[in-house]
């Protein structure tokens, strides 16, 4: 879907859209509102002056309305006034019209029963027809229409000015409106930005952790990225130990070679055979040691059948001969936290031993209660409750192993350690060991 | 029996291909992933010890290729990391077995025995037609109790005929297995192989237990008192 936007061409955008979009309806109404005032304001003169047309009025012999040239209001009594007035007879053939008319190109035809008015535009004016039953003496009603009409002149100068004013009000605003929004945004964005930049310092190494006080919204993110960024000091520093581990611990075995030089050929081979077995498991422990990743707050959550499975279908292969039963009893819907291959390195190692010292059972069980508890099962001979707590013991000494002895134990003891679990060994009840792990 | 070794690190595969030739396999080598599926999809191979980190095509690689084309012979596969991952996923791909290096020579003997012993569907390495015995492991016949020296072509042909006891096995196939690629097939040399090894542990012709199927090849017609 193309390049994603920034956060801040996204704001700036959607509330762009939304200020014009609300400055528009706003302009659009009030234009709308104030014409409408503008024009019954204007209806309303027209009517007031037909009032005056009308109190204008004298009665003839007849008792009908007739009209003087002259008007009291001296703007129907002048030229382009701007105001014109018009009285005529429906049946009787009466027409008056005021002076202002004069000159004008105003038609009053328009003829409305009485009771009625009727607004029409004519000529940039508006006219105002009103329909009136005037009783002569004898009470015969006789139909006059009286018209006035006013140049829309003024009117239409006077929305132009408002639209004027409008528009540098909201124009304005929109100007104002938009540079506060670009200023929040700057300072909504700059907890970001400073982040951005706290991590540059990171990556550069003047920094350690994130220490800012970022706020709510980031704490999430800031306190996951400084949990990784410990994670990697962490595994670094334990690679870094391994390495030196590794190192010092090379040096005896290569010292007692080293003194095997001057010996016969027989002892040679007998140093040989004793060193190399253990240079070997030293490398192996330090580097399985050092690749542990442990237990980390952005850890994954891992079915754990199906890795169990897994393991179980290929421990089937290499122990072929033995035909070993695996009885797995695990819920498809329990997960472990952490890493893929610490659980598999766990979960090898011990299945692996059981397979090595059972006879032709293995049991594989996991529950939550609600911390996970993983237990590995044989019907081997068992471990005797002496030698559990020896097993127990956290760390790896070389010197103390004898060769073939294995390293599996000691990388389950360093996971349990770095998950903070616990290693729990018992009596099966398929009469062998049953080791457990237990997480927390 | 004949087999096949892929790893790129020269001296350790002169040094397997040596020790194995010793011990009596024909061994086809190779240095990189494509060459060793080449050999194992076109020779007829008892087994396959593969490195899993190879150039050209991985290890793992190989073997899924291999058990794609439905060769079931058994794999053995040598890893330099012991963490499980590596060893399940090899597993998982196909391999019947693993050996994490640095190892012991001995161990992978016992692990080639073991498997070819598996895949030929006996379960201790001791086969026995009395009155003649065979140890795989160690590789010794026996009449009647009394050990019998055998060159290593006359034990190979005779531990391959006896593998798949019962069953007539082609000069073409007897051949194949026992030597590598290189062999001069039109030679009647494993003829003479059969007549010497007959007379070596049948003496006087009396329990003859090498027949010559007229046309089609070798059968192992001794029927077994322990057979795993």
């Amino acid at each position: 879907m193309g390049k994603t936007w920034s956060l801040t061409k996204r704001l700036i955008v959607s509330a762009s859209l939304l200020l014009a979009a609300f400055l528009g309806i706003a302009g659009f109404s009030l234009d709308a509102l104030y014409q409408k005032r503008a024009t019954a304001a204007l209806q309303n003169e027209l009517l007031s002056h037909v009032y005056t047309l009308l109190s204008a009025c004298r009665d003839d012999d007849n008792g009908l309305p007739v009209l003087d040239e002259l008007m009291p209001d001296p703007r129907f009594n002048q030229i382009e006034s701007g105001l014109f007035a018009h009285v005529q007879g429906h049946s009787n053939g009466y027409s008056w019209a005021s002076v202002s008319v004069l000159g004008d190109e105003l038609v009053f035809d328009e003829k409305v029963l009485p009771g009625q008015s009727v607004y029409t535009i004519q000529n940039e004016k508006m006219l105002l027809h009103f329909g009136i039953a005037w009783d002569d003496y004898e009470g015969f009603p006789n139909n006059y229409t009286f018209s006035v009409a006013s140049d829309l002149q003024p009117y239409l100068e006077d929305l132009n000015s408002f639209r004027q004013e409008l528009a540098l009000w909201l124009g304005g605003s929109a100007f104002i409106l938009m540079l506060a929004q670009v200023m929040l945004l700057r300072w909504g964005m700059l907890p970001l930005k400073q982040a951005a930049a706290d991590i540059k310092q990171i990556e550069d190494g003047h920094r350690e952790q994130l220490q800012r006080n970022y706020p709510v919204e980031l704490q999430a993110l800031t306190g996951n990225i400084n949990s990784l960024i410990r994670h990697a000091n962490a595994s670094q520093q334990r690679y870094r130990k391994s390495l030196g581990d590794l190192a010092h611990s090379l040096k005896t075995p290569l010292a007692l070679l080293m003194a095997a030089r001057e010996e016969n050929a027989q002892q040679l081979k007998n140093s040989l055979d004793e060193q190399l077995p253990r240079i070997d498991e030293l490398i192996q422990y330090q580097l399985q040691r050092a690749a542990v990743m442990g237990k980390s707050t952005v850890a994954q959550n891992i079915e754990l059948l199906p890795v169990v499975e897994k393991i179980t279908r290929s421990l089937a292969k290499v122990y072929h001969d033995q035909r070993i039963e695996f009885d797995i009893d695990i819920n498809a819907d329990i997960r472990f936290r952490g890493d893929e291959s610490d659980l598999m390195e766990l979960l090898g190692n011990l299945i692996d031993n059981a397979c090595k010292y059972g006879r032709k059972k293995v049991r594989i069980t996991a529950f939550e209660q609600p911390a996970l508890v993983i237990s590995v099962e044989d019907d081997g001979k068992g471990i005797e409750p002496e030698n559990r707590q020896k097993l127990l013991q956290r760390g790896f000494r070389a010197d103390q192993k004898k060769s073939g002895q294995g390293i599996g134990l000691d990388i389950v003891n360093e996971i349990v350690r770095l998950y903070e679990a616990e290693l729990v060994i018992a009596k099966s009840s398929l009469g062998g060991a049953s080791v457990s792990v237990r997480f927390v | 029996m004949r087999l096949l070794i892929v790893e790129d690190e020269q001296s350790l595969r002169e040094q397997l291909k040596q020790r194995l030739v010793d011990k009596g396999y024909s061994i086809d080598a190779a240095a990189d992933g494509r060459e060793g599926l080449f050999l194992g999809s076109e020779y007829p191979m008892d087994l396959a010890i593969i490195d899993i980190g190879l150039p050209e095509m991985s290890g793992i690689e190989v073997i899924k290729e291999l058990r794609k084309q439905q060769k079931n012979f058994p794999i053995l596969i040598l890893t330099a990391r012991s963490n499980w991952q590596d060893k399940v996923d090899g597993l998982e791909a196909g391999a019947d077995d693993y050996l994490v290096k640095p190892f012991h020579i001995e161990e992978l003997f016992a692990r080639v025995n073991a498997l070819l012993r598996r895949s030929t569907g006996h379960s201790t390495s001791l086969l026995e037609y009395t009155p003649l015995s065979l140890d795989t492991a160690r590789q010794e016949v026996k009449v009647n109790d009394e050990p019998v020296d055998l060159t290593s072509y006359e034990y190979r042909v005779l531990e391959y005929l006896m593998l798949h006891a019962g069953k007539v096995i082609s000069k073409m196939e007897l051949t194949e297995h026992i030597y590598d690629q290189d062999f001069d097939r039109d030679s009647n040399v494993l003829e003479v192989f059969v007549g010497r090894l007959r007379k070596k542990i049948d003496p006087q012709g009396i329990f003859r237990p090498i027949e010559t199927v007229r046309g089609r090849g070798y059968r192992f017609s001794l029927t077994a008192e322990t057979d795993g």
